[in-house]
């Protein structure tokens, strides 16, 4: 199945010393055969890797790097100016029933948008904007 | 698959690659021997996950002291 998973998720799964990396990983390799991803993920993800100080970074680092080398993780033609506007759409419809921020509606957005079969992510706030918008089998929150 | 000699492509090399574009593979050879392949990007062999992430996975059994999710602990603050 194709899996848009938020930037929280994608930490945990290059991240060995990640409290949620050994969940996300087996359920990721039972139910996952490809990932969406784009350039707001890609800089979140960037920017959560270089910050990480355990003896486990570089080799998290490293493994994202390979992901996109082998193009197991490929850009879309997608447009930053596109994602911001579906997830300002979204907000539109649902800002005032659910409390997540920006990011999480263009996320949300950016899954729907994709017509990704699993929403995965470590976020409730965002689970929960997923789960308004898609069937609640097809979101996958770790917590 | 077709073969041609690197003397070949040097000197054919935008028709040679024309015809990969097109979806053509070529095995390159050197004195004979093969020493190479060109395919449309397309056709290339995907790497697995399980390639990638081996060490990662193998490193995840191994780590007994785990660290809190970056991401999430930015969001929680923010949203205090």
């Amino acid at each position: 199945m194709i899996c848009y998973a938020d930037s929280s998720f994608f930490v945990a799964w290059f991240h060995p010393a990640d409290q949620f990396a050994i969940p996300v990983t087996d359920w990721a390799r039972e139910h996952v055969m490809e990932f969406v991803w784009n350039p707001i993920l890609r800089a979140e993800v960037r920017h959560n890797l270089r910050r990480l100080k355990t003896q486990h970074a570089r080799m998290a680092w490293n493994a994202y790097r390979a992901s996109e080398k082998t193009r197991r993780l490929v850009i879309r033609r997608e447009s930053i100016a596109d994602l911001l506007s579906i997830g300002d759409n979204l907000s539109g419809e649902k800002a005032k029933e659910i409390s997540a921020g920006t990011w999480d509606f263009v996320h949300v957005a950016a899954f729907l948008e994709s017509k990704a079969y699993y929403f995965a992510t470590l976020d409730k706030l965002q689970a929960e904007l997923a789960s308004a918008m898609a069937p609640a089998e097809r979101v996958k929150l770790f917590s | 698959m077709s073969s041609i000699t690197t003397k070949q492509l040097h000197h054919e090399t935008s028709a040679v690659l024309d015809q990969v574009e097109r979806g053509a593979s070529f095995e390159v050879t050197r004195n004979g021997r093969v020493i190479g392949r060109l395919e449309p990007a397309a056709k290339a062999k995907p790497v697995n996950w399980n390639e990638i992430m081996a060490p990662v996975w193998e490193a995840q059994k191994r780590c007994e002291s785990k660290v809190p999710n970056p991401v999430i602990e930015e969001r929680q603050r923010r949203r205090r």
